[in-house]
């Protein structure tokens, strides 16, 4: 596929995690996006990419792994797990080593996301405690080793993806409600009774703030991923766990005090979307969010002022999402190994270019700094 | 952590050395195959279908205006011919036939909740004139809208009364207006799509990508069937069969449905000596594997010509529900090469899209 050149062959032949090249001028080399990943053997990878599209990290993982997690000011990036996994991999990208790596203790497994707080001292991840399937999140404190201080519920099931609200003392939670057995692998256990929420926790006491779910008729609507802009508007991508036939809608907003509101993209793009949305992420400026459909091969975009579909972007197997220092634009990343940048002004899509050493998959989610 | 990379090294080293012996198809050989296949498999198949479906309107117009044994026998050939153009071309998942739910309207199968017969009675009974307009079809339930419902109407023990035939009848009509614009939206729009692949466009970006669509339908639909049309009626076991999970069982053509989806698979996989999947196979340098995907597929059309048919009996024979179980098998292993196949032809069938979380 990508041609491999004379320097990336090198780095192969060294087995080299980290590109010496590319570290010596990391000042110049600015890191571009980070993302998990699955090459054509089927191995898994945590990648970080360059601005110019150079491999600047490539960490092996022991399996997939879903999320990757930024931290807010040292160079180390989390890689977690995808459920039913048990690691999250913190590694420092300008050293190329590992900062630690962290093991779900025995009973409980990671479900694929995780966030550093604010002040980047803890790491909060969502778990099942598998003794009664109930979610949990956890607070990993990095100055300890990554000692585990504090455990409290999600207030649901199957807890997905987490973000903190602006004032810094809240968490919002998207409890998928979906209920699973890592004895039975992946598969659904519950989808007749399944009751997904968006919990908003207080981060200092565990305490339950409020909690919002979908019409009880619409109770298969798992809230699975979510994304929070400035003003607290928690926009959320969900998925349809009921007939393939039924026409939903997939995308939601949320804000603190007020009911849950869905919304639909016209047709036919809402139909198109083939009832599962795949990440959430809000642009620079707070205001556009993007929500990804890989079954549907598009990708949508929504104006949180209005709470109004903006416009669509065809992408095969599109996923991942993440904002651009650009207000209105993003990147989109798909499991064809391919890159994108959009921009809502002028809805252009244009490929960025990727010098890999071998064809890789992209998975779920990538992160921006 | 650097013991744990050397057989990295090794496996990334020797990928490299398959990777010059064998260079991944290039987009031009792709875009050979897409146009043979889209201008001599998919755009036929549909015009099959359309000519077929407007023979099904005609026969039921007629069924209606001279209600008897022969015009009910003929709207059932009908129904045959259509079904068969049906299920040839029921694995192209992609382009007009998704565009507003028409592959579900065509088709509204399995139907678990037996949505169907309910929604057919519920139309029955209330005998309303304006139920029969394409203007209620449009917004009608997808368990009404296709061939289903069709088959209820034509194939019940039941004779049919007047508005029952005049519900045939305009059902028969959306299964034709449906057939009839997916075959000119492909003649208008997807294969010019296809056609300028190489030049990218907000559509399709190269040549590879468009085949991926078509790689992908040759490759998903053999889980698919053996899912839903063998496993779930075969169950677990002769004597705890479901006879009545098998497709279009009211018209006892379950098993043709079968062979006529896998003949169809066959074909999409063979497509002519000039481009094809298995010509590319070869090229690369797997001749072998080409082969036995071809032998594959011939085996299973001889084994399922040895099950007496009709399905939903067969599914409670010990005799034949051994044989069906064995042809379950064979489609897995097809299904595994094939998955192999686009492996070694750097064809990326999907990531996000089919494990996603």
């Amino acid at each position: 596929m990508t041609g491999i050149n004379r320097r990336q062959f090198s780095l192969l032949l060294a087995g080299a995690l980290v590109s010496p090249a590319l570290l010596a001028k990391t000042g110049t080399t600015k890191p571009l996006f980070a993302s998990a990943a699955t090459d054509d053997q089927g191995k898994h990878h945590l990648l970080l990419i360059s601005e110019q599209g150079d491999v600047i990290l490539d960490q092996p993982l022991p399996t997939r792994a879903h999320h990757v997690e930024w931290h807010p000011h040292k160079p180390w990036l989390a890689a977690v797990a995808r459920r039913p996994g048990t690691y999250i991999e913190v590694m420092d990208y300008q050293t190329g080593q590992r900062v630690h790596r962290v093991n779900a203790p025995q009973g409980r497994h990671f479900y694929g996301h995780a966030i550093f707080s604010r002040d980047g001292r803890y790491l909060i991840a969502c778990e099942n405690r598998v003794s009664d399937g109930t979610g949990r999140i956890t607070l990993r404190d990095s100055q300890q080793g990554f000692k585990q201080v504090a455990d409290f519920p999600s207030y649901g099931i199957g807890p997905h993806e987490l973000a903190q609200m602006p004032d810094g003392d809240t968490l919002v939670v998207a409890n998928g409600g979906i209920l699973t057995h890592p004895d039975q692998g992946r598969e659904k256990l519950n989808l007749d009774t399944m009751r997904p929420s968006l919990a908003y926790i207080d981060l200092h006491t565990g305490e339950l703030l409020e909690q919002v779910e979908p019409a009880a008729e619409l109770h298969q609507l798992s809230i699975r991923h979510l994304d929070v802009n400035s003003a607290g508007t928690v926009a959320i991508a969900l998925q349809y766990q009921g007939p393939r036939h039924h026409d939903m809608p997939l995308v939601a907003v949320h804000r603190r005090g007020n009911a849950l509101k869905l919304l639909r993209a016209p047709e036919p793009i809402n139909q198109a979307m083939k009832l599962y949305c795949g990440s959430a992420r809000f642009d620079r400026s707070g205001r556009y969010f993007a929500i990804s459909s890989p079954r549907g091969d598009l990708v949508t975009f929504w104006d949180s002022q209005v709470d109004r579909f903006v416009s669509h972007a065809k992408t095969r197997d599109g996923c991942g999402l993440a904002a651009t220092p650009n207000a209105g634009e993003f990147l989109i990343s798909s499991g064809l190994g391919r890159l994108y940048r959009y921009e809502i002004g002028t809805q252009t899509k244009k490929r960025i270019a990727l010098h890999l050493s071998q064809p890789v998959a992209w998975d779920n989610h990538m992160s921006t700094l | 952590m650097f013991k744990r990379s050397i057989p990295a090294i090794l496996l990334s080293a020797g990928l490299l050395q398959s990777t010059i012996a064998a260079a991944a198809p290039s987009d031009s050989q792709w875009q050979a195959i897409n146009q043979q296949l889209t201008e001599q498999h998919v755009l036929p198949r549909y015009q099959a279908l359309a000519s077929s479906s407007q023979q099904l309107q005609k026969s039921t117009a007629q069924l209606c205006l001279q209600p008897g044994k022969d015009t009910l026998n003929a709207s059932r050939q009908a129904f045959h011919s259509t079904m068969d153009a049906w299920q040839g071309i029921q694995h192209i998942q992609f382009g007009p036939v998704e565009f507003l739910m028409r592959n579900f309207s065509l088709q509204f199968w399995p139907d678990k909740k037996n949505l169907t017969s309910k929604q057919l009675n519920a139309l029955l009974s209330a005998e309303d004139p304006n139920s029969l307009s394409s203007e209620y079809f449009r917004g009608a339930s997808i368990a009404v809208k296709g061939l289903p419902a069709l088959e209820r109407l034509l194939f019940s023990d039941k004779p049919l009364s007047a508005y029952g035939c005049q519900l045939t009848e305009a059902i028969a009509t959306n299964v034709h207006t449906m057939s009839r614009e997916i075959a000119q939206e492909w003649e208008q729009q997807q294969l010019a799509r296809i056609r300028t692949a190489p030049d990218g466009s907000d559509y399709y970006e190269d040549s590879t990508e468009a085949a991926t669509e078509l790689m992908k339908a040759l490759v998903e639909p053999i889980e698919v069937i053996r899912d839903l049309k063998l496993l779930r009626p075969l169950h677990k076991g002769a004597n705890k069969a479901k006879p009545r999970r098998s497709e279009s069982w009211r018209s006892a053509r379950s098993l043709r449905n079968i062979q006529l989806n896998l003949a169809a698979l066959s074909e999409l996989y063979r497509g002519d000596d000039s481009a094809s999947v298995k010509a590319l196979l070869i090229t690369e340098g797997q001749g072998e594997m080409a082969n036995q995907i071809d032998d594959a597929f011939r085996s299973l059309d001889e084994q399922l010509a040895a099950v007496q048919p009709p399905l939903y009996k067969a599914v409670k024979d010990q005799d034949n529900h051994a044989k069906l179980r064995t042809i379950s098998a064979d489609m897995k292993a097809l299904h595994q090469q094939l998955e192999q196949a686009m492996r070694l032809l750097n064809i990326q069938l999907g990531f996000n899209s089919r494990d996603g979380d």
